[in-house]
C-alpha cells in the first residue's frame, strides 16, 4: 500500500487512527501492529510470513544473547549466528539473481537459478533489525523482553517499506512510553501532507521530464537536454524521497512517535562530505555506527582508513541494488570522500560558495547517472551524452523546450530544495498558534495542498517511491 | 532458560532458522502459485480496466508471443485496442518450468519490441512500456502494460 494512494488515504489511515484512539493504553501497540501487517500484507501478502518469522527468529536471538552477556564468548557466537542467518535471508532475496548472474557471465556453463521477487522493504527492516541485535550485544541497550513491543518497532507502518532506517536506541522508550498531543498529531499531519506534496506534485511532475528525456533514442539527445535530464531525476529523487521520509516522520508523529530527520537540504551542500550528512542520514548513520567505526574509521592508518571507507561506500552502493551499476555508484563516492578528505576539503573551504556549491551539484548528478540507468553500460552511455558525444550537438529545440516548457517548474524546484521557502514560510506564515489569522491561513494553504495531491491522484496512474525497489 | 537440560531458547533459536529454510524452499518450489487459472484469472480482470484492451485468442498469442497456447494449461491475453495503445495483459499457466522460461522470453522480446517502436515519439507509451511488471510465480507467468498495472499485479499476487 502507499502513501500516497486513495485507498490509504481514505480508508486505512483513518481507521487506524480511530482504532488507535479508541483503544486503552494497554491495546495501543496492538492495533499499530495488527495495522502493520495489513499495510504490508496488501502488496506482498506471502512475504508477511517472512517478516513474522524473522521477527520471532531476531526477538529470541536477542534473548539468547543478553543472557549471554556475562559469557561474552557465547554472546559473540550467537551475534555472529544471528547476523549471517539475517544477512543470508537479505543476500538470497536480494542478491541472489545478481550474484549468479555475475557468475554465470565467466563461467563456460550456466549455474541454473530461479530468483524470488524482492520482499518490499526487506533492506530497511533487516537494517533495522541488526541495530537492535548488535546494540543488544554491545549493551547499549536493554533486550527487549515483550514481543509485541519487537514487533512494533520491526513493523511499523510509517517506515516500513522505505525508511528512515530507525535505530532500536532512538525508539526503545517510545514503544512504551510515549505522549500522543494534539500539537504533535497537528505537527504530524503538516509533515505528512508536505510530503505528501513533495512526492505528487513535484517529484512525479520532475518524474515525466526525465522520463521524457530518457525515452528519446540516444541520437536525438543534445548536451543540454541530457543534463536537462540529469537534473530533472536529481529533483525527482530528492522530493520523492524526502517527501515519503516527511510522511513516516509524519505518521509516526501522530501515532506519538518522534524519528529522526532523514534529509537535511542535501542540494545546498558544498561538498560530497556534507552532501552525505545530509542525504538519507540514516542510512548513513547506520553505515557509520555498525561498519565504518567497528572498523576502525578514521582512527588507523591511512591505508585502512582508506579499505573502510572503500568497503563502506561499496556495501552503501550495493544496499541500494543488486547490480554493478549500484556498485560503481558507491565507490565513486567512496573514492570522491577519499579525495576530498587527502586532498581537496581545505581548496573547497577557500574557494568562493558558489563554486564549491556547483562542484558538489555537478559530482552529484553525476552519480545519479549511474543510479537511474538500468546498467553500467547505459549509464556510461548517458555520461557520452552529456560531454556530447554520440548525441545531438549542444542544444537544440527539444533542451530549450524543455527548459521552456517548464520555466516555472525549474524555480519551484529549485527554492523547494533549499531552506529558503521553508523559512519563509516559518516566519511569515506559520503562526505555530501565535496568531488566530496566521494559522487559518496555514491551515488553507496546507488544505490547498492536500485537496491539489488528492485532485492528481485520482486522475494519475501508479507511481511507486523510487525507494521502493531498495 | 534449561528445563531438565534442554535449552529452550537455543531449541526455539534454530527451530526458527529451519522455519524460515523451510518456507524459503516452499516458496522456491511453489512459488504460492497452484491457484486455479479461473481464479486468478477472475481476481486480476475485476480490477482491471479494459478500456484500452481487447481480449485476443490463440492466433493473436502465436502472432505476437510466437507460442501455441495449446501447449499451455491456459492462456488469458488482452491487447491494446489502438495503434497507439500499449495496454497489454497476459496470463499464462504453465506445464512445467523449461516452458514457463520460454513464455516469460518471450514476453520480454514483446515488450523489447513495443519499447523499440515507441521509443522516439511516444514518451508516455515508452513509460508505461518501461514499467511493465512480468513477473513469474509458481506456475505462472503473468504480464501488465498500462496504468493500473499495479492492481492487476496486487491482484494476481493475492491470487496464488
Amino acid at each position: 500500500m502507499l502513501f500516497s494512494s486513495i485507498v490509504f488515504l481514505f480508508t486505512f489511515l483513518p481507521i487506524i487512527l480511530i482504532l488507535y484512539y479508541l483503544v486503552p493504553r494497554v491495546y495501543k501497540n496492538i492495533v499499530l501492529l495488527v495495522g502493520s501487517l495489513i499495510f504490508y500484507a496488501w502488496g506482498e501478502p506471502v512475504y508477511i510470513f517472512l517478516m513474522i518469522f524473522s521477527i520471532l527468529f531476531n526477538y529470541i536471538s536477542g534473548l539468547d544473547i543478553a543472557r549471554n552477556l556475562k559469557k561474552k564468548e557465547e554472546a559473540k557466537k550467537s551475534l555472529v549466528f544471528n547476523v549471517v542467518v539475517n544477512l543470508l535471508i537479505l543476500g538470497f532475496f536480494k542478491y541472489e539473481g545478481f550474484l549468479l548472474g555475475s557468475i554465470n557471465a565467466v563461467l563456460p556453463f550456466d549455474i541454473p537459478y530461479r530468483e524470488l521477487p524482492l520482499p518490499i522493504g526487506i533492506s530497511f527492516y533487516t537494517f533495522q533489525i541488526l541495530s537492535y541485535i548488535i546494540d543488544v550485544y554491545r549493551e547499549e541497550v536493554e533486550v527487549q523482553t515483550n514481543i509485541l513491543d519487537f514487533a512494533v518497532y520491526v513493523t511499523m507502518f510509517p517506515q516500513l517499506i522505505a525508511g528512515p532506517i530507525v535505530q532500536y536506541a532512538d525508539i526503545d522508550r517510545q514503544l512504551h512510553v510515549r505522549k500522543e498531543t494534539i500539537e504533535n498529531f497537528g505537527e504530524g499531519v503538516l509533515f505528512f501532507i508536505r510530503g505528501l506534496s513533495k512526492k505528487v506534485l513535484l517529484a512525479n511532475m520532475t518524474g515525466m521530464i526525465f522520463d521524457k528525456v530518457f525515452a528519446m533514442e540516444a541520437g536525438r539527445v543534445s548536451v543540454l537536454s541530457a543534463w536537462f535530464g540529469c537534473a530533472a531525476y536529481t529533483f525527482q529523487i530528492y522530493f520523492d524521497f524526502s517527501g515519503y521520509s516527511d510522511m513516516a516522520i509524519g505518521l509516526g508523529k501522530m501515532f506519538g512517535f518522534e524519528f529522526k530527520r532523514n534529509f537535511f537540504y542535501p542540494y545546498v551542500s558544498k561538498s560530497i562530505t556534507e552532501f552525505w550528512r545530509r542525504w538519507h542520514i540514516s542510512l548513513g548513520s547506520w553505515f557509520r555506527d555498525y561498519v565504518y567505526i567497528p572498523l576502525g574509521g578514521n582512527r588507523v592508518s591511512k591505508g585502512k582508513h582508506i579499505r573502510n571507507i572503500m568497503v563502506v561506500w561499496m556495501l552503501t552502493g550495493l544496499w541500494h541494488g543488486a547490480a554493478w551499476n549500484f556498485v560503481m555508484w558507491g565507490l565513486y563516492y567512496g573514492i570522491l570522500l577519499l579525495i576530498e578528505k587527502y586532498a581537496l576539503i581545505k581548496i573547497l573551504d577557500k574557494l568562493p560558495s558558489i563554486v564549491s556549491h556547483i562542484y558538489c551539484l555537478v559530482l552529484v548528478m553525476v552519480g545519479w547517472v549511474f543510479f537511474f540507468s538500468p546498467t553500467l553500460g547505459n549509464a556510461l552511455d548517458y555520461l557520452k551524452l552529456m560531454i556530447g558525444v554520440g548525441g545531438h550537438g549542444l542544444v537544440d529545440r527539444q533542451g530549450m523546450y524543455i527548459l521552456m516548457t517548464n520555466g516555472w517548474m525549474w524555480i519551484i524546484l529549485i527554492f523547494g530544495s533549499t531552506p529558503v521557502v521553508h523559512d519563509f514560510y516559518e516566519r511569515f506564515i506559520y503562526s505555530n498558534g501565535q496568531s488566530k489569522m496566521k494559522a487559518v491561513i496555514n491551515c488553507i494553504v496546507y488544505a490547498i495542498l492536500f485537496i491539489l495531491c488528492i485532485a492528481y491522484l485520482v486522475t494519475e496512474s501508479y507511481n511507486p517511491f523510487l525507494y521502493f525497489r531498495f | 532458560m534449561k528445563k531438565n537440560g534442554m535449552d529452550i531458547i537455543n531449541i526455539l533459536k534454530y527451530g526458527m532458522v529451519l522455519v524460515i529454510f523451510v518456507y524459503v524452499v516452499i516458496l522456491l518450489v511453489g512459488q504460492g502459485g497452484d491457484a486455479p487459472m479461473e481464479t486468478v484469472q477472475e481476481n486480476i480482470l475485476s480490477v482491471v480496466k479494459k478500456e484500452g484492451m481487447q481480449e485476443a485468442g490463440t492466433q493473436e498469442f502465436k502472432r505476437y508471443y510466437g507460442l501455441n497456447a495449446n501447449d499451455c494449461e491456459g492462456v488469458l491475453l488482452y491487447l491494446p485496442n489502438d495503434v497507439m495503445g500499449v495496454d497489454e495483459l497476459l496470463l499464462v499457466r504453465v506445464r512445467s518450468e523449461s516452458q514457463a522460461e520460454a513464455v516469460k522470453d518471450a514476453a520480454q522480446k514483446r515488450l523489447d519490441t513495443q519499447i523499440e517502436s515507441f521509443e522516439g515519439y511516444g514518451a508516455e507509451q515508452t513509460k508505461l512500456l518501461k514499467a511493465a511488471i512480468l513477473e513469474d510465480r509458481g506456475n505462472y507467468i503473468f504480464m501488465v502494460v498500462g496504468k493500473n498495472a499495479d492492481k492487476a499485479y496486487t491482484a494476481f499476487k493475492k491470487s496464488l
